[in-house]
């Protein structure tokens, strides 16, 4: 960068994290930085790493179930889906529809609640305040819900091997009611708030572009894949629990750039909050939980894998079982891993007040990275 | 689109490596392809590079241990966007000192999978840019993930203990 030769410039080293507020828990950098602009960024992960693949294969499948919750505690809905599909598959029990609608509407739910973090921490780490508070707002009234029907706020517990824990009490009829009635206008003042915001724009736009194919040789899933325009959504293309029937049509937008990855959350909201009211309208009648399915269940020999569009992407568990009651291998393949590993070329030469807007809008989360 | 079915890309992968592929099994819940440990990347390639697979996403890298059969299986699963098909390929390494050949350089998702498994399992790969420790901290010995590592008599830095 630098035009005039006499000027003698010397790079120095930054260590960014793992306590830093927008490293988004425990995230570590070494910077390399000549003057304002970031020539290597070397990142270290593991702070967080509770080998959950060791644990589960020492816990029974019942035992791991709660502990499933807490891979990735701010879309836990969709690690326990996945935990008891994987067992489903292999034991061959068909779930009934209701708790096939449940699970698809706690986890749109879920979906709206970490992605009403999102907007709220993103626009706190560019400096704004208010977004985190509408976000958080909301992601209360996903929280209510949520609660009233599993007992819990984050890590729900709320999936079982063949349905679910519990199944609606009555005051909930009223509450998603309201909820569905109010959310569309609350997103659109999220919009109203940011979208058109000079300063958001000018950090965001143009910040971070990342092209189709460099995304998906990084195996980048999700909203960030999709905003880079890959019009893939496993909702979409390998339904599973009832989004075969409800139908989904992808968010996909095509620039890639920071500003087109909160876009295409922002966006997900709105389809997500059309999922929860077709799942309300549709839900059918019946038991929630299949009749006779052992809570201590000795799983038949195989390998499975299954895969769940959570909200951070493509979701995987690796299951193989050797016919006892505990998991012979748990391979997690969870989409923040991947996503987060391109940071070394995403940060190659941005300036350094580009950093905090290029890794918060990859909405990775750190307990999903390190397991 | 439900993409090619099973037998057809294993099928052209036999064909084109022949010896190095070592077993094809259709009858697991997986279907999977197992070829010689050295012979990864080359069927990395080609179900990257050639246009009728298209496998351009690596969904992960990992492994199984056996102690029993003294072997360490790696599993890489596979995955094309335009044709929507799935694909695994499996090879087996020695449990002690396995080596198999890095994909790094065609996926760049590799790079921290292979490290990973190289953590966790102690596999190395040859070939790769950067194959360090990646979950566990700096200093630490053994690997998690081995049936053998006993999680409840482990000490993480036993000379930074104090003395009994």
């Amino acid at each position: 960068m630098a035009t005039d030769t006499a000027i003698h410039t010397e790079e120095f080293q930054v260590n960014m994290g793992p306590q830093h507020p927008s490293t988004h828990g425990v995230f570590r950098m070494v910077l390399t930085l000549d003057g304002e602009r970031v020539v290597e960024c070397e990142p270290h992960i593991g702070f967080l790493h509770r080998s959950m693949e060791k644990m589960a294969e020492n816990r029974l499948y019942i035992q791991f179930l709660p502990m499933a919750d807490r891979i990735d505690y701010l879309s836990s809905m969709f690690c326990s889906v996945a935990h008891c599909e994987a067992v489903e598959q292999l034991m061959e029990i068909e779930v009934p529809p209701r708790a096939k609608y449940l699970r698809t509407m706690f986890m749109e739910l879920n979906r709206i609640a970490s992605h009403c973090i999102f907007f709220g921490i993103f626009a706190l780490d560019l400096g704004a305040v208010t977004p985190f508070l509408y976000g958080f707002r909301e992601r209360e009234l996903t929280m209510d819900l949520l609660e009233m029907t599993s007992g819990q706020r984050l890590t729900f517990n709320y999936v079982r091997f063949g349905g679910v824990a519990a199944d609606l009490p009555e005051s909930f009829f009223p509450a998603v009611e309201k909820f569905v009635k109010v959310f569309p206008a609350r997103v659109t003042d999220y919009e109203r708030i940011l979208n058109e915001n000079e300063i958001f724009l000018a950090r965001t736009k143009g910040v971070g572009v990342v092209a189709a194919p460099r995304a998906v040789n990084y195996g980048w899933t999700g909203p960030n894949l999709r905003a880079s325009g890959v019009d893939f959504d496993l909702r979409q293309n390998m339904p599973y629990e009832a989004y075969g029937e409800l139908g989904y049509k992808p968010v996909v937008l095509s620039r890639g750039d920071c500003y087109e990855r909160y876009l295409a959350r922002l966006l997900e909201m709105r389809a997500s909050h059309a999922l929860i009211k077709k799942c309300v309208e549709g839900l059918p009648e019946g038991p929630t939980q299949k009749e006779k399915v052992s809570k201590f269940p000795k799983v038949p020999a195989g390998e499975v894998y299954v895969r769940v569009e959570s909200p951070r992407g493509d979701y995987g568990l690796h299951l193989v079982s050797d016919g006892t009651d505990k998991p012979y291998r748990y391979k997690l393949r969870t989409p923040s891993f991947n996503n987060l590993s391109m940071i070394r070329e995403l940060l190659r030469g941005v300036y350094l007040a580009d950093i905090v807007p290029i890794f918060g809008s990859l909405d990775v989360i750190l307990p999903d990275v390190d397991r | 689109m439900a993409g090619l079915p099973f037998e057809h890309i294993a099928g052209v992968i036999k064909d084109r490596f022949g010896g190095a592929v070592v077993e094809t099994n259709e009858g697991n819940r997986i279907p999977f392809v197992r070829v010689q440990a050295d012979a990864v990347a080359r069927v990395a390639r080609f179900l990257r590079d050639e246009p009728s697979l298209a496998f351009d996403y690596l969904m992960y890298v990992t492994a199984v241990d056996f102690p029993a059969e003294d072997k360490i299986t790696l599993v890489y699963h596979y995955f094309s966007y335009k044709y929507e098909h799935m694909f695994m390929v499996k090879a087996d390494v020695a449990r002690r000192g396995g080596v198999a050949r890095s994909v790094a350089h065609l996926y760049a998702a590799a790079e921290w999978l292979e490290r990973e498994v190289y953590d966790l399992f102690g596999v190395t790969f040859d070939g790769h840019p950067n194959l360090t420790r990646i979950l566990t901290p700096e200093g630490f010995r053994g690997h998690p993930l081995l049936k053998d590592f006993k999680s409840d008599d482990y000490v993480p830095f036993p000379d930074k203990m104090p003395a009994k």
